[in-house]
């Protein structure tokens, strides 16, 4: 309990929902909270809007979507639900399960009614794991057209921009149309020029900036660099506000009806990520600010705690003395490690993971142990690639006729590039000869990079026989640093499916709910598809904000 | 080619103001995004720098040129970029103005002319016809706030100018992120230049 008097807390300000954080759930718990009767307060820790969604490419995944069929993909529920149980691996629950499937449509039927959030499928974006039972090969991902932020008025500046693709201003559908990995000279870098002066956005941005607007339309203004600090509680026990702290002092702000965490997740706080992951994720891609608030919070009050352990893995490349906002930036990599001509190896020169399939699951085994040797069998880990790949894709910071980046190792054979990395160069040449074979083949029996469609969307589709399979056979070869990192941790208080917080009695604790990655994630060690963390935290979000509008 | 330019005025003599800006590690750390710099002969130096391309800060290694040494009124240089595909030239040019002898008349004078980057074509054609057909009228210092009967005494104008242009076939896009990081660069090294000066002669 916090700040009572006699007759209660001292309130700075009275709200009927108090929403923390400004990503996609918190944004849509916003919404949809407002839209339902409540009188909002949303409070953003950071100096920008948009969270882990804004930085993110913006994809949102829904399941058996109505934009599916505009571009020919059939669904249905009972197909999803079949993959999602896949993907969970037996660990997400039933109930929150079939809520999702449900609750997803209505939060995109929702905002595309009542908000400039409108969506189109992106029909080659296959899910995750596409060949699996339920599994599409595209549309579950959607994702909103470019964004002209000119339409924020003096909020266009708080708004965080995307580092993904360097903030360029095109849509995942433009980019594969244009062919920007396996064909970067092909793009229209005039126009993108023009849409970049003129204030034009994407992706998580664009998604960010089209929630954002909904909210002042609705006379709804974040507070930025206002961090909540303690839940409020009565006797009982119901939360009833929140502590928060700024640059004006301590504030108590009641929230008659309910407090949505949205805070992200906690991969920036060392703490707390030593304590519950499987592996530690050295190079996040997230903002800075996700570091556990929330979480902290909810802890305090007893919450049930799920899925501590996981996070939505992505290994990282950094360029040295790169920013954004401030901090480091850990480049999250999609696309450099599954082009033909490149592979990911290990000190002793051995690959270790399909290099081309999704970032959460080929990350997993960056945190395989040696139990003799009792350290990480595959860190460091080195992404490697020849001339031939520097000539024909991106390559981190250089475009084909480029040179190499500064900061890139570099040697005419593989056996003075191991020796410069600190690899074992009779591993590498080994490893280097048996993978061109599999570029010959197109059969990469290892590791079976190449063979999922999924791989194939970042492969390069001039490539023969296997489009994510090219030889390292041209000197100079290259060699960079792959990080393990995160897109954010997705473990977290568990929730009912109105999205309360449950306790770890499992009764729900009154007056307290959670969304997005601060919660516990119903896929478990999942990734369904691409966006399938922002799809299930602006469900999530949605329904709490909905519930606790509607709750007395 | 993304350019700014961006004019103040200061009440010190030309060749003051060149004696601090015809010495490059004077001036340097006031250069936004700073880091080091390293002069290789007297008219060839490396730089490293920080700097914003769209909402990304990079760290950027520049070869930088001095191509006309003509004090007390001007240097020339070019820029190279070692890391990046980047390239670029600027020059720092001091011109002979009489301004207002008190010190408040000369924080004042210090006001910036223009920052010509911001201004269209047809801003720029208005703004010249402006400058010329008011200096006719003033005296040739029209835009100069000057107090009323304060003593007019010499001062100079210093005009940076600096151009940085990306290469290869993305130009088009990087030059869009480049320029908005360019006014503020070169509107802030003038601005601290003049403050500097100010300052070390008592007029601030």
């Amino acid at each position: 309990m916090f700040g009572f008097g006699k007759k209660g807390p001292k309130w700075t300000e009275s709200a009927d929902v108090v929403v923390l954080g400004t990503g996609g759930a918190g944004l849509v718990a916003a919404i949809a909270a407002h839209d339902f009767g409540a009188k909002v307060v949303l409070l953003e820790k950071s100096a920008s809007v948009g969270g882990t969604t804004a930085v993110s490419g913006g994809v949102v995944w829904v399941p058996n979507n109505p934009h599916m069929k505009e571009v020919g993909v059939a669904d249905s529920r009972a197909e999803a639900a079949t993959y999602i149980r896949t993907i969970a691996a037996g660990r997400s629950d039933e109930a929150l399960l079939e809520a999702f499937l449900d609750r997803s449509l209505e939060m995109l039927a929702h905002l595309e009614a009542k908000t400039p959030a409108t969506f189109q499928a992106v029909p080659k974006y296959a899910d995750y794991h596409p060949e699996h039972e339920g599994g599409k090969p595209g549309a579950r991902s959607i994702e909103t057209e470019i964004f002209d932020t000119n339409e924020l008025g003096e909020w266009k500046s708080k708004l965080r921009r995307s580092p993904i693709f360097g903030g360029t201003p095109m849509t995942v559908v433009e980019a594969t149309t244009w062919g920007v990995f396996a064909s970067p000279l092909t793009l229209p870098y005039k126009e993108l020029g023009i849409r970049f002066k003129a204030g034009k956005v994407s992706g998580g941005a664009s998604l960010a900036g089209r929630l954002l607007k909904a909210l002042l339309d609705r006379g709804v203004q974040p507070r930025l660099e206002t961090r909540a600090t303690e839940l409020v509680t009565d006797e009982s026990g119901r939360v009833i506000g929140v502590k928060t702290q700024n640059a004006a002092g301590e504030q108590l702000i009641e929230a008659k009806r309910g407090v949505i965490l949205a805070t992200g997740g906690f991969e920036w706080d060392a703490e707390l990520s030593a304590a519950f992951l499987t592996g530690i994720p050295t190079h996040p891609n997230s903002p800075v600010t996700n570091t556990g608030d929330g979480l902290r919070m909810a802890m305090a009050q007893g919450a049930a705690l799920g899925n501590m352990s996981e996070a939505w893995w992505c290994p990282s490349i950094d360029v040295p003395g790169e920013q954004y906002e401030g901090a480091p930036l850990h480049r999250g990599d999609f696309a450099v490690r599954s082009m033909p001509h490149s592979i990911i190896v290990n000190k002793e020169g051995r690959r270790f993971t399909n290099e081309a399939h999704n970032y959460n699951d080929m990350m997993k085994p960056f945190f395989d142990q040696d139990p003799v040797a009792y350290g990480p069998r595959n860190l460091p880990a080195h992404l490697i690639v020849d001339q031939q790949f520097l000539d024909k894709y991106l390559f981190i910071t250089s475009v084909p006729g480029m040179k190499a980046p500064e900061f890139v190792a570099s040697a005419p054979t593989l056996a003075e590039l191991a020796g410069k990395i600190g690899v074992d160069a009779a591993g590498l040449e080994a490893t280097v000869t048996a993978f061109n074979g599999y570029a010959e083949t197109g059969v990469d029996p290892d590791f079976r990079r190449g063979e999922s469609i999924y791989d194939h969307f970042y492969g390069d589709p001039k490539q023969r026989p296997n489009p994510n399979l090219g030889k390292l056979e041209v000197g100079p070869f290259y060699a960079v640093p792959i990080y393990p990192g995160t897109i954010g941790t997705k473990g977290g208080p568990k929730t009912d499916v109105q999205g309360r917080v449950l306790h770890v009695s499992g009764q729900p604790v009154a007056g307290l709910y959670a969304a997005g990655n601060v919660a516990a994630s119903i896929f478990g060690p999942g990734y369904p598809g691409a966006g399938g963390t922002i799809g299930a935290a602006m469900t999530w979000g949605f329904v709490a904000g909905r519930h606790a509008a509607q709750s007395k | 080619m993304p350019e700014a330019i961006h004019t103040l005025r200061v009440a010190l003599p030309p060749e003051a103001v060149w004696d601090f800006v015809k010495d490059m590690n004077k001036w340097a750390p006031m250069l936004t995004g700073y880091q080091k710099h390293t002069i290789v002969t007297e008219t060839k130096s490396l730089w490293t720098l920080k700097g914003d391309v769209g909402i990304l800060s990079r760290t950027v290694e520049l070869e930088v040129n001095i191509t006309e040494w003509a004090g007390p009124d001007r240097v020339r240089f070019t820029l190279t970029g070692l890391n990046e595909a980047v390239s670029g030239e600027g020059q720092f040019e001091i011109r002979a103005i009489a301004v207002a002898g008190s010190a408040a008349a000369a924080a004042a004078a210090s006001a910036p002319v223009a920052a010509k980057a911001e201004l269209s074509w047809w801003q720029k054609l208005v703004e010249r016809f402006a400058r010329w057909f008011l200096g006719r009228q003033g005296g040739g210092q029209a835009a100069l706030p000057a107090a009323p009967r304060a003593a007019v005494t010499a001062g100079s104008e210093l005009a940076f100018t600096l151009m940085m242009e990306a290469g290869g076939p993305t130009a088009p896009l990087v030059n869009a992120m480049l320029e908005p990081a360019l006014i503020p660069a070169t509107e802030d090294l003038a601005q601290r230049i003049v403050t500097h000066l100010e300052k070390q002669h008592g007029l601030g």
